[in-house]
């Protein structure tokens, strides 16, 4: 046995509303972990039984899946949604918080997989082992606030869910899929996929007991993790004022992302700062954790309130970095309150932040710039620092009404229609929005973003803690800031297979990552499932994640093509403000390194990693890899 | 069009003096690889930078150090535009009177999404009913 699992997988078919209860199997948690991990290799099955389908295709499979860690172990509040996205159009995960993951596992289930389509809108109610699909035409259409309130009313508090706003209804490629405490499943369109399916929800219950490997073990380590992540600077960061302190960190260093990229110093992002935010809106207790139950000493979600004349009383959460770099450092709006509104609206609809952030402030460029006129905004000013030109943005992107009918695709798409020049400023990665660690300060952030499996995301190696010094790694050899483009590798690779290895175990980076050493990591692991691993284990599980994800790429049609960096990083310069001057300027000589390092160069050598990794033999035969 | 030759990895004669003019795309591709100083505005168009008489891409071994994300125009060569003569395969290369018809009808059809893409860029005319007539002509030797 298994500790930390349920044990079994289920797969709901809404186009014939039939139910499968699968094994969960050990060789696979052996080798992928869990969460998108697993969630790979349920992909690829179906893959090789039903492929090739498109994201928007009933036989594309939605994943929601936990890790072993997940509900047992400190930190270990994660849970994720995999499947084909219909923006990179590669294998894609998201990862999210709360208690959705941790309510599946104790009604029985390490995962659901979510198959077919329906004709009607539906919502699945998993409540501990018995599993309803229900109609939910009456919730069609509704926000997720809505949705959530109507799940508490009808089912009961102990119920969680998941759900997507209008966003998700209509398919906009940066829908994304909410929890009802309002933590985002946000990036590559998979809310859209659900949204596909016509499923609108996810409403869960469970309170069976999860066993683990050794319970008393494991108690001692948690205890002991949750009084450490206090006692680190980066904990008690996070623990006062979120992510959000990132704002007032990049002030000193350079690296806000201002109005699109373009500036590093603003007047405006001194109101934007956590810390004035909190002082000045900050509501007691100030923080939550993600979840009631959740193990956590952190608690890094922020609590506000205002009461203001345009938008009324709010009371919840406040925003965090990558929302008020994207809602409001990217689109010049300096007001506090129009970005939690921002946030508010971008969770109420469905919507990702950082995605959303970052249309609008192409939009807004691409206006001041004439590729866009007043008649084609629909008589909208799109200038920087409109509130109302966002606000209104906002709501037209989730209801593709108007010019939000093409910013809904993406700065990808939208930048391809109108052309004139746009592409230059659409900042994108395999059509994935950058978010917002700039990689012209923190170069190795450069390769992060181009290689990333899943498009420009900042968690799947986030050497921009590395860079700037927040964060070492001793036990894998990262002792400080890296000098060299071949440090900058090697902190990328070591850092992405940890990524893997967090996201697919259940394990939140925040209080692991500056926290704890991987030895400490790999002794909850082992303590949890049983399953014995030492550092170099969990790299090597990682390790094996991230070629499980790369392999599905290439298989699904992806090259080494789509690991392209914005031009504007590496050409562009920011003129003003603390790091003026710098580009990604050894991008090209990491790229190929990195691409040595990892067996990426020729086909033959990305097989013989796959062999090397163990997965050849759990994946048995596979079909012609082609790497460029 | 010939991708991966074993004789062009001792050869390098189309590096020389390189005039190679790069489309948009080409520019944008290889910036986003990382890729700075490599173009410049040489009589009306962007071409490729030569570096001690060679491209600045060829590296000590005579290889092309971005070869999986060259321009466009490297990948349709041998097989050239001229604007008297239409579609024709450069003398200058050794393998130009040996190409394979199978290799000719792909590289016609690179040539046709390069001259487009000049079209594009550089609002460059292209007389396509010479081109046709000449593809044609090649094809049937």
């Amino acid at each position: 046995m298994i500790g930390g699992i349920a044990g079994r997988i289920l797969h709901v078919n809404l186009s014939t509303n039939s139910v499968v209860v699968e094994e969960t199997k050990r060789e696979v948690v052996e080798k992928l972990i869990g969460g998108y991990g697993y969630a790979a290799w349920i992909f690829y099955n179906y893959w090789r039984k039903e492929g090739p389908f498109d994201a928007f295709s009933g036989k594309n499979p939605l994943i929601f899946m936990t890790g072993p860690l997940t509900g047992v172990s400190a930190f270990g509040a994660k849970a994720c949604v995999a499947s084909r996205s219909p923006v990179t159009r590669g294998f894609s995960w998201s990862v999210f918080s709360g208690c959705f993951g941790v309510s599946l596992k104790k009604a029985g289930f390490d995962g659901i997989v979510v198959t077919g389509k329906a004709e009607r809108p539906v919502y699945i109610v998993v409540d501990e082992g018995r599993i309803e699909v229900r109609d939910a035409e009456h919730l069609w259409g509704r926000d997720t606030f809505e949705v959530f309130n109507y799940v508490q009313k009808v089912h009961g508090r102990d119920f969680k869910a998941i759900a997507i706003g209008p966003a998700g209804e209509n398919l906009v490629k940066m829908a994304a899929i909410v929890t009802s405490e309002r933590r985002v499943a946000a990036r590559t369109g998979l809310g859209a996929v659900m949204g596909y399916k016509k499923l609108k929800a996810i409403v869960v219950r469970g309170s069976k007991h999860i066993k683990v490997y050794d319970e008393s073990v494991l108690a001692e380590l948690n205890r002991a993790w949750l009084t450490r992540a206090r006692q680190t600077p980066r904990g008690r960061s996070l623990s006062d004022y979120g992510t959000a302190a990132m704002v007032s960190i990049y002030m000193a260093t350079g690296g806000l992302p201002i109005k699109n990229w373009t500036l590093y110093a603003w007047s405006g992002s001194e109101k934007l700062t956590g810390q004035y935010i909190m002082d000045k809106y900050g509501k007691g207790p100030r923080r939550r954790v993600c979840g009631e139950g959740v193990l956590c000493s952190i608690a890094c979600e922020r609590v506000v309130e205002y009461v203001d004349e345009r938008f009324g009383h709010y009371e919840g959460k406040g925003p965090e970095y990558e929302s008020i770099a994207g809602l409001g450092l990217m689109t010049m709006i300096s007001d506090p309150v129009a970005v939690i509104k921002l946030n508010e609206l971008c969770d109420k609809l469905g919507l990702d932040t950082i995605s959303t952030g970052a249309v609008v402030a192409w939009a807004m460029e691409a206006y001041e710039k004439g590729a866009i006129t007043k008649e084609e905004a629909g008589g909208l000013e799109l200038k920087w620092g409109s509130v109302e030109a966002a606000l209104k943005l906002v709501e037209n992107i989730a209801y593709r009404r108007g010019l939000g009918a093409l910013l809904a695709e993406g700065v990808k798409k939208a930048s391809e229609v109108v052309g004139r020049g746009s592409e230059r400023y659409a900042l994108h990665v395999k059509g994935v929005e950058v978010p917002y660690h700039d990689p012209r300060l923190w170069k190795s952030m450069g390769l992060v973003y181009a290689t990333s499996n899943r498009g420009a995301c900042h968690l799947q190696g986030m050497t921009y803690h590395v860079d700037r010094g927040a964060l070492k790694l001793p036990e894998y050899g990262i002792e400080g800031p890296p000098k060299t483009s071949a440090e900058r590798v090697k902190a990328v690779i070591v850092t992405q297979n940890l990524c893997a290895f967090l996201d697919s175990a259940g394990l939140c980076k925040f209080g692991t990552l500056g926290v704890v050493d991987f030895d400490f990591v790999a002794k909850v692991w082992s303590a949890a499932t049983g399953i014995e691993l030492d550092k170099y284990g969990v790299l090597r599980a990682g390790e094996r994640i991230w070629y499980m994800a790369r392999f599905l790429n290439y298989t699904l049609g992806l090259t080494n093509h789509d690991d392209a960096l914005p031009a504007r990083f590496i050409e562009e310069p920011v003129k003003e403000g603390p790091g003026a001057g710098s580009v990604c300027d050894d991008f090209a000589v990491m790229l190929e390194l990195f691409y040595r390092e990892r067996g990426l160069e020729s086909s033959e050598n990305f097989v013989k990693k796959l062999a090397e990794t163990g997965l050849l033999d759990l994946l048995g035969g596979i079909g012609e890899i082609r790497v460029w | 069009m010939l991708e991966n030759n074993e004789y062009c990895k001792k050869c390098f004669k189309c590096c020389i003096n390189t005039q190679m003019i790069l489309t948009r795309s080409d520019i944008e591709r290889l910036v986003s690889r990382g890729y700075r100083g490599f173009y410049e505005l040489r009589d009306g168009f962007y071409r490729l930078v030569n570096k001690n008489g060679k491209c600045i891409f060829l590296d000590e071994s005579g290889l092309c150090r971005v070869y999986p994300v060259r321009p466009i125009g490297c990948r349709s060569y041998p097989l050239v535009y001229d604007e008297e003569e239409g579609v024709v395969l450069d003398p200058l290369c050794p393998l130009s009177k040996s190409v394979k018809r199978e290799e000719l009808a792909k590289g016609i059809q690179l040539l046709e999404q390069a001259l487009r893409e000049l079209e594009e860029t550089y609002s460059y005319g292209v007389d396509w009913e010479l081109f046709r007539k000449s593809s044609a002509k090649l094809l049937s030797k």
